[in-house]
């Protein structure tokens, strides 16, 4: 074949592959256009998922009747001039590609009016265009998309069901509606409306649209600053967090964004708040100055790059973690655990603690005596030990679970690393040096690493070519078996070979915090568990384990009456 | 099968052999007790596999023998609260066991029963017979004592490696000397036993050894029978016969570990020195308990510092002329160490900072201790 220059409209198929990937992708970009327009309310109209039909419309000031053909050219666009607008982009889009992709990969039609201006309309069918004709619809612009990748056999193939389309279509007026809530949004499919956010939303409520109800109201609002740069963000509590990170929304700028560093940074700052592995329910905005963050890296605009990376990553991981350390489900929400014994008794009159426990524990008669199944009274109030797991009290307005192995993690991780703040470490030495077999990489791994970990308190030495003596542990970790402590710190001087002493001395803290916790199913007397509690009632925030599980659940009174139906 | 009993001394054998009882059996046969008479003598066995007990009772008419594995707890609780002063035991001939005391009647399925002694049940862990001599005699009370003495210095974590879970045995001379350590103290002690002169180690569960303690005290014997049988090791008091299993795993050379003698030498009164403990020990942290001890001209000072709550300093006047020496320990192990002593003087020795304190608390007991140093300060 001979080489030709292509004709206009496959063009903009082939660019299309790029901008227009699925329905969502329409919806995306014309409801970008519709709030770039300065729409007040727009209206999203799907029908199968979007794959059938798509229209959008919007009460903007319409385009005139005389640019209706210029919007359908390639690389036509109102919103950037020159090379300078380009490096100051304030719009959501800029590279005007849309339209005209789209419209070569359906049969679209464009209605629009300008108020007290004759309407308009023009329909191109596959990259055809027909003439413009006068229309009569309301003000504002109306566009419809219809049969996408009808001619495109290729591309259709890779449509999933229309469920799945569906909920990307959904995904994008969502996110739209949380970066707008000045905007009115409708959803609407197969004439059901199925997400709608009023015009006069301020944020909670508009998070209470997206959330729910539940999620929207426990958030909590984080803020923070760096010279030009401005963070606010609304985060929801750790049992609203995901595994993958659907209910994370950022916006830079005002633009939804979804970039694999960023999210890194922002899981670097829920750790410890949010289980391991999980995303959170987060909502937050970044405002950067435009010409310090290139948002044109890809057609899709959904990847960015910072001049100053790490400038942006430090405010998002020092606000996260100052503000979660505040958040009210982060630090007890119902008083001090060492609420005095009188206060718990003079709530628990005698009676109402003493019979339900009598009575579970003649059921379970046959089960090992030394399980101790039995209420606990003791200075830090009544606790009832169950399956030597969770502790089990009441508390003002509720009652309180408690996970006895979480809790002693999160006890441990705290009072360690304030011991090594105040260069307070002490370590035991051992009678006989604790001898680990390694290989030769894995000893020299550590040994490079020797200052980091006597700072923890554990020593080590070289003791021949592939033996590793280990002649100190942290005195506090009673349970540390030092063997499996140092098969830990390989572990983790292998994974973090590159990090930096201090992101080693944390994640080391954070193994032995959980190595050197009483398990779940460990018997502990009332002495041990008396100073569990007391030790918790010290810490700075106790609401989840160092992995981010959850160390005390909250039952209300509320919580206990629904699930009697007294409610 | 058919015998009658006393409750009480029923009941008491079975409590006897309940430690043995698993109570997650990973095969039901390790949750029954073999309950067995013969020549008006009855024998109660349970066997885990860490630990073995058979008792055997005396107090017994027979009318006909034979033997029935059957369920152990609920064999147990049955004799607990059966309202009886005797008690008739019989096999049904559907092979139930079939308790009658007074106006109570229990019948209990049983796993497998036999007219005929000699064979065991099948699948159950075979329990040795003690034969022969044993590999040591050793005084009851001796025996007792000695386990006191290191029982609280081993370790409750589970390494796979050492072997510290346990109270090592080891026999030699015809003296027997226990150790207990969790890797940070040690407990030694060596006793003269009364006969038997067998080369002899093995480190033993505490489990085991808590059954001893427990249930040993009961027996009218004065003197207690160790046999040493390779993997296990058999004790004889009395009626009862217990074994346990030795534990794998390296144990520490203490010889290497206990120091010779230390520079700095003091006695102290236990008592006094135990209080001065305790004064300090409630201004350390709650998780890692330090205190620190000076040693002057004629005094030893005891202090704690808990930042943010406040210190303690105590002073004992000792007899000690050596030169100014100060170290710190967890005082939970110096106190574990004073109250297992035997005596009401102890003597303390010290070497360097950073080396073990050595507590002398009795006639061949000595306790090691390991120092806390602080990092980064």
């Amino acid at each position: 074949m001979s080489i030709q220059k292509l004709d206009s409209v496959l063009v903009d198929q082939i660019a299309a592959g790029e901008v227009v990937e699925r329905p969502a992708s329409v919806v995306k970009e014309l409801v970008e256009n519709s709030i770039d327009a300065g729409a007040e309310r727009i209206v999203v109209m799907l029908e199968e998922g979007g794959l059938r039909r798509i229209e959008v419309r919007d009460d903007g000031p319409g385009i005139p009747s005389d640019e209706l053909e210029l919007a359908l050219t390639s690389h036509a666009t109102s919103k950037v001039r020159s090379q300078k607008d380009l490096e100051s982009v304030g719009t959501l889009g800029f590279r005007g590609e849309a339209l005209a992709s789209i419209s070569s990969v359906s049969r679209m039609e464009i209605h629009s009016c300008r108020s007290g201006e004759e309407g308009a309309s023009i329909k191109i069918r596959f990259g055809k265009r027909s003439p413009i004709q006068a229309s009569a619809c309301a003000p504002g612009t109306r566009l419809i998309v219809e049969d996408l990748f009808a001619e495109l056999p290729a591309r259709l193939k890779f449509m999933k069901r229309t469920s799945t389309e569906l909920s990307h279509c959904r995904a994008w007026v969502e996110r739209l509606a949380l970066a707008h809530p000045g905007i009115g949004f409708r959803c609407d499919h197969n004439g059901k409306t199925i997400f709608e956010a009023l015009a006069e939303d301020d944020l909670p409520s508009r998070c209470s649209s997206v959330y729910g109800k539940g999620v929207a109201s426990a958030m909590v609002s984080l803020e923070g600053e760096a010279p030009g740069f401005k963070l606010e963000a609304r985060i929801g509590p750790p049992e609203s967090a995901r595994r993958n990170a659907s209910r994370v929304h950022i916006f830079l700028n005002g633009r939804w964004v979804r970039d694999a560093r960023l999210l890194r940074a922002v899981r670097e700052g829920v750790r410890e708040f949010v289980p391991v592995g999980h995303y959170p329910s987060l909502l937050l905005f970044l405002v950067v100055p435009p010409e310090r963050v290139d948002v044109n890296v890809h057609p899709q605009k959904t990847e960015v790059r910072f001049r100053d990376e790490r400038l942006v990553f430090s405010m998002i991981l020092k606000t996260f973690q100052r503000g979660l350390c505040d958040a009210p489900w982060a630090t007890r929400q119902v008083g001090s655990i060492g609420v005095s014994s009188n206060s718990i008794s003079s709530l628990s009159s005698e009676e109402n603690w003493q019979r339900p426990l009598s009575k579970p524990a003649s059921v379970v008669s046959d089960a090992p005596p030394e399980l101790p199944v039995t209420p606990v009274e003791s200075s830090v109030g009544n606790f009832l030990s169950v399956s030597r797991t969770f502790l089990v009290r009441e508390v003002p307005g509720g009652m309180e679970i408690i996970d006895q192995h979480a809790l002693h993690e999160r006890v441990n991780l705290e009072e360690l690393r304030k011991e090594i703040q105040n260069g307070q470490v002490v370590s035991q030495k051992l009678l006989v040096p604790s001898l680990v077999d390694v290989e030769k990489t894995e000893l020299d791994l550590l040994l490079a690493r020797k200052e980091v970990f006597s700072k923890l308190g554990v020593e080590i030495e070289a003791f021949g070519e592939a033996t590793l003596a280990v002649n100190a542990v942290p005195a506090r970790i009673a349970r540390l078996v030092p063997e499996k402590l140092v098969m830990d710190l390989l572990e983790i001087a292998a994974e973090f070979r590159k990090a930096t002493p201090d992101t080693l001395q944390e994640e080391s803290l954070h193994r032995m915090a959980c190595r050197g916790a009483v398990m779940a199913g460990d018997y502990l007397d009332q002495t041990a568990l008396e100073d569990l509690l007391r030790r918790g009632a010290n810490l700075p925030q106790d609401r989840t384990c160092a992995h981010g599980r959850p160390v005390r659940v909250f039952l209300s009174n509320e919580d206990l009456e629904k699930a009697f139906h007294r409610r | 099968m058919k015998f009658l009993i006393d409750r009480i001394a029923f009941r008491d054998a079975l409590q006897r052999v309940e430690m043995a009882i698993d109570r997650k059996p990973s095969r039901p046969v390790l949750g029954g007790v073999i309950v067995e008479v013969q020549n008006d003598r009855l024998v109660v066995v349970a066997s885990d596999l860490d630990i073995s007990v058979r008792y055997t009772l005396n107090q017994v008419q027979v009318d006909s023998p034979g033997w029935a594995l059957v369920p152990g707890r609920e064999l147990v609780d049955v004799f607990k609260d059966i309202e009886a002063d005797t008690v008739t035991v019989s096999l049904s001939e559907q092979k139930q066991f079939e308790i009658v005391g007074g106006e109570d009647h229990c019948s209990l399925v049983t796993m497998e029963s036999s007219a005929s002694i000699g064979e065991g049940p099948e699948g159950f862990p075979a329990v040795p017979t003690l034969e022969g001599d044993p590999s040591i005699t050793i005084a009851k009370d001796t025996f007792m004592q000695m386990i006191g003495s290191t029982r609280f210095a081993t370790s409750r974590v589970h390494d796979t490696r050492f072997a510290t879970e346990g109270v090592l045995f080891e026999a030699e001379n015809g003296e027997l000397t226990m150790v207990g350590t969790d890797g940070r103290r040690l407990a030694w002690i060596r006793r003269q036993a009364e006969s038997g002169n067998d080369k002899q180690r093995s480190v033993l569960l505490p489990k085991m050894l808590d059954q001893i303690v427990r249930f040993g005290q009961d027996e009218e014997t004065e003197t207690i029978e160790v046999f040493f049988l390779g993997n296990r090791v058999g004790f004889r008091i009395g009626n009862l016969e217990s074994f346990g299993r030795v534990l794998e795993g390296e144990f520490p050379n203490y010889d290497n570990v206990i120091p010779k003698s230390g520079k700095h030498i003091i006695r102290a009164h236990r008592e006094s020195m135990s209080r001065k403990l305790k004064l300090a020990s409630h201004l350390t942290a709650d998780a890692a308990q330090v205190v620190r001890i000076e040693l002057k001209t004629d005094a030893m000072q005891i202090s704690a510092e808990h930042e943010g709550r406040g210190r303690a300093d105590s002073t004992i006047e000792v007899d000690y002329t050596g030169s100014e020496f100060s170290a710190s320990f967890n005082p939970s192990y110096l106190l574990d160490g004073l109250k297992a002593a035997h005596a009401e003087q102890v003597e303390l020795q010290m070497g360097e900072a950073t080396r073990p304190a050595k507590f002398v608390l009795g006639d061949n007991f000595e306790y090691v201790v390991m120092p806390l140093s602080n990092h980064g300060s």
